[in-house]
């Protein structure tokens, strides 16, 4: 099971789940649209790698290391 | 009609706003709590616009989107205008379909239309309208095109058809939820859907019976019911997509492209500082300066006319000077500050509208969390270098309470404009030869103040913070000059409305205090005053800072509660009436420094504390902070005087044991995440844990 933080920049992953350590931030993710099955491409980081910006739903969304921690993906292949 | 505009941040609803209301909004704040409401009239009508903050949701883990349902479900509105950025379809219709469940008329605003297209799409916005059961209407909110048909659709009645978004299991149970409800509850499905969610905002509605409903849900499907509900809504909404969209070609983001050299790694940092740099040149030394130079000059000439005027006319002595060195001058200080917190609004509003802003806070974020502050706190600290009332104001829009606290508390600690010219005097009084070095050392002192502040609230505080960082990355766009203008004129009006009143009317009473004696006599010299007799009293508190016992001193510092330039002011004051003897014979070096220090750090003048107190909702926490404030900067200020007069080999041992034991209280913990055996598990704030 890999998580969105292990992803590099430019690579195409699809949403598998959120891991529930906090019900608050997981229902956050999930209502800005990373449920099942969404599309995620990993598109910058910041200066100092903490942050990342993924494109998904036609939109950027930023996200720090313990968040993205929480996120598993697929890759497509 | 009562009208709700509700959208996500970003979507133009504030442009869209001004262009319905024109000038006509009130500010307030919603009861009880520290989010603006915003309000008006539509241009040629008789109903009532309401600006409801930026949403994502309707569920309610910030205080944005607990306002907004409340006032939807208590206020009932007539009419919801939700306006969503066309370029960013799916993730707005989330929204959407929550205010579809309620019982209240709605009209769907598309705009940016043009970005979409740009994109290469196109929505068919009477297919959209015929799937969703409401009007649907394009709209430039910056070109101004669509409004007439928006207006016109205000005013006819539109009827709901109810939409299929959930599943048939879901239904069902909305059905019997709903049924449990009490009679009087409105927007019954609304209020069965968040229910089903288990949404706290609801929870007097809860019962035994609703419960059961859950758990026999939950147990048909393989994941929570909210999950579960979340799932269905986007299904339905890329379903929905696949029907309106009409695609022409695709292109790449030109915001990518820029992103590639603001964000690099090794640009982003130093193009920062220069902007900033650049920011602060022109608002602070050339363009406002010379602006402010000007209406100091004007002033200083009307307030010469009405003073002999007056005298012309036989008007008394201190009715005189009441109205030329209390109000007159009063209300200048105020207004000389204009000119130059204008340019600075300006220029972060251009930075806010373009999508910058969100850079900077991304930028900032790590580096702020690990003192415990987000990166949407440096907008506060970049404001604050103008003024703090609006630098207070603008940590609005951090979302978490304690965060926001903090760094409204911190704000202060920064030189604002009125203190630069305590600084700037001092140093060329006793520093000429390296002004520029000692200047740049208060600076580094502020930063760790700061940091040092920051940390102790953030450890002494018992709110568990996470680290999380959610915020959309907008595409950069154009300048929007309306809403510019709207944007820095609000700040203005604040700041005139709230620093303006309070420092005229502290004006006058410092004015009577410096003007009269115990036995209320006008016109005696400076030494028998009021002021100086409180002086006299108190001077003692700042001997060990200064070396000397100085009620002069010590009424400057006084008048700095009210606004910190009265300090520089005060000082001349005196100066002149001595003979320019006073400031070389009072300070030297080290004592100046560390006067330098206390009024940097200590209480800030009242329209600061005022807006704090605002801010903070509580008298008891602003008490607190007064009183951290006064004695930190006492602390620092004497330590810093004692240590540099007599610096001796005890002296350095007791910097280097005080240094230790800062580190030793702000150390950080090792942590590798083995929870299992790490001795801190019970009090460890990071929710890592969690995860074994």
């Amino acid at each position: 099971m890999i998580t969105l933080d292990k992803i590099d920049v430019g690579e195409t992953v699809i949403v598998n789940g959120i891991i529930e350590s906090n019900k608050k931030v997981k229902r956050h993710l999930l209502e800005m649209g990373l449920i099942k099955g969404t599309k995620i491409l990993v598109k910058k980081k910041s200066p100092n790698n903490q942050l990342l910006t993924i494109y998904l739903r036609d939109y950027n969304l930023t996200l720090s290391m313990e968040d993205l921690r929480r996120i598993k993906v697929e890759k497509i292949n | 009609m009562k009208i709700a505009l509700v959208g996500n941040q970003n979507s133009g609803k504030t442009t869209l706003f001004n262009l319905l209301t024109g000038f006509t909004a009130k500010v307030g704040n919603y009861p009880g709590v520290t989010v603006e409401k915003k309000s008006g009239i539509i241009k040629g009508t008789n109903h009532e616009l309401v600006d409801l903050p930026g949403i994502y949701s309707l569920s309610s883990y910030s205080i944005e989107e607990e306002v907004t349902t409340r006032y939807i479900i208590d206020e009932k509105p007539d009419l919801i205008i939700n306006i969503i950025d066309s370029t960013t379809f799916e993730r707005s219709l989330y929204l959407t379909t929550q205010l579809l469940d309620l019982n209240i008329r709605m009209i769907l605003v598309l705009n940016m239309n043009d970005l979409l297209l740009k994109k290469g799409i196109s929505i068919d916005e009477k297919k959209l309208s015929n799937i969703l059961g409401v009007d649907v209407i394009k709209i430039s909110a910056l070109k101004n095109t669509g409004i007439d048909e928006l207006l016109k659709s205000i005013d006819t009645n539109s009827y709901k058809k109810l939409q299929r978004v959930f599943d048939s299991n879901i239904e069902e149970c909305i059905f019997k939820v709903n049924s449990l409800l009490n009679k009087s509850v409105t927007n019954k499905r609304f209020v069965s859907i968040k229910l089903l969610e288990q949404d706290n905002i609801f929870d007097i509605y809860k019962s035994n019976e609703i419960d059961y409903i859950i758990n026999s849900l939950s147990f048909r499907y393989s994941s929570d019911i909210y999950e579960e509900i979340i799932n269905q809504r986007y299904r339905y909404i890329e379903n929905v997509k696949l029907n309106v969209f009409k695609r022409v070609n695709s292109k790449i983001s030109i915001s990518d492209r820029i992103d590639k050299v603001l964000l690099n790694k090794y640009l982003s940092f130093p193009i920062f500082i220069i902007i900033m740099f650049f920011i602060y040149y022109l608002s602070i030394s050339t363009l406002g300066k010379s602006l402010s130079n000007l209406i100091r000059v004007c002033l200083d000439n009307f307030s010469f006319v009405v003073q002999k005027v007056l005298q012309v006319n036989n008007v008394s002595e201190w009715l005189i000077s009441l109205i030329v060195n209390g109000i007159i001058t009063g209300v200048s200080a105020v207004l000389v500050f204009i000119p130059q917190l204008l340019i600075l609004f300006t220029c972060l509003s251009i930075l806010e509208t373009t999508g910058y802003m969100s850079r900077i806070s991304l930028m900032f974020d790590s580096l702020f969390r690990k003192i415990g502050l987000s990166g949407k706190s440096i907008v506060p600290f970049i404001v604050g270098c103008g003024c703090s009332v609006p630098g207070i104001l603008s940590s609005r829009v951090i979302e978490d309470k304690r965060i926001r606290n903090t760094t409204s508390i911190l704000t202060p600690f920064i030189p604002c404009g009125a203190k630069l010219p305590i600084i700037l005097m001092l140093t060329s009084y006793f520093y000429k030869e390296n002004q520029v070095l000692i200047i740049m050392s208060l600076y580094l002192l502020t930063i760790l103040v700061i940091i040092i502040t920051s940390l102790l609230i953030k450890k002494y505080s018992n709110k568990k913070t996470n680290n999380t960082y959610i915020e959309e990355l907008p595409e950069y766009k154009n300048i929007d000059i309306k809403y510019i203008f709207n944007d820095v004129y609000d700040k203005i009006s604040a700041f005139v409305k709230r620093a303006g009143s309070i420092i005229f009317i502290s004006s006058i009473v410092i004015w009577f205090l410096s003007s009269f004696s115990l036995k209320l006599k006008y016109g005696v010299s400076l030494d028998n005053t009021i002021l100086s007799f409180i002086g006299k009293k108190i001077s003692w508190i700042f001997y060990p800072m200064l070396g000397v016992n100085s009620w002069q001193a010590s009424v400057s510092i006084i008048q700095g509660l009210i606004a910190k330039e009265q300090v520089v002011s005060s000082l001349e004051i005196i100066n002149d009436l001595s003979m320019n003897s006073f400031i070389l014979s009072t300070f030297n070096k080290q004592s100046a420094y560390s006067f330098i220090v206390f009024n940097l750090f200590s209480a800030p003048c009242i329209a600061t504390l005022s807006t704090l107190r605002k801010e903070l909702g509580s008298n008891k926490l602003l008490l607190f902070v007064i009183l951290y404030q006064v004695l930190f900067s006492w602390i620092l200020s004497t330590s810093i005087y004692q240590i540099s007069t007599n610096f001796n080999i005890l002296t350095l041992i007791t910097i280097i044991v005080i240094i230790y034991i800062v580190f030793r209280i702000f150390k950080k913990n090792n942590c590798n995440y083995k929870c299992d055996n790490c001795k801190f598990k019970n009090i460890c704030k990071s929710d890592h844990h969690n995860f074994l």
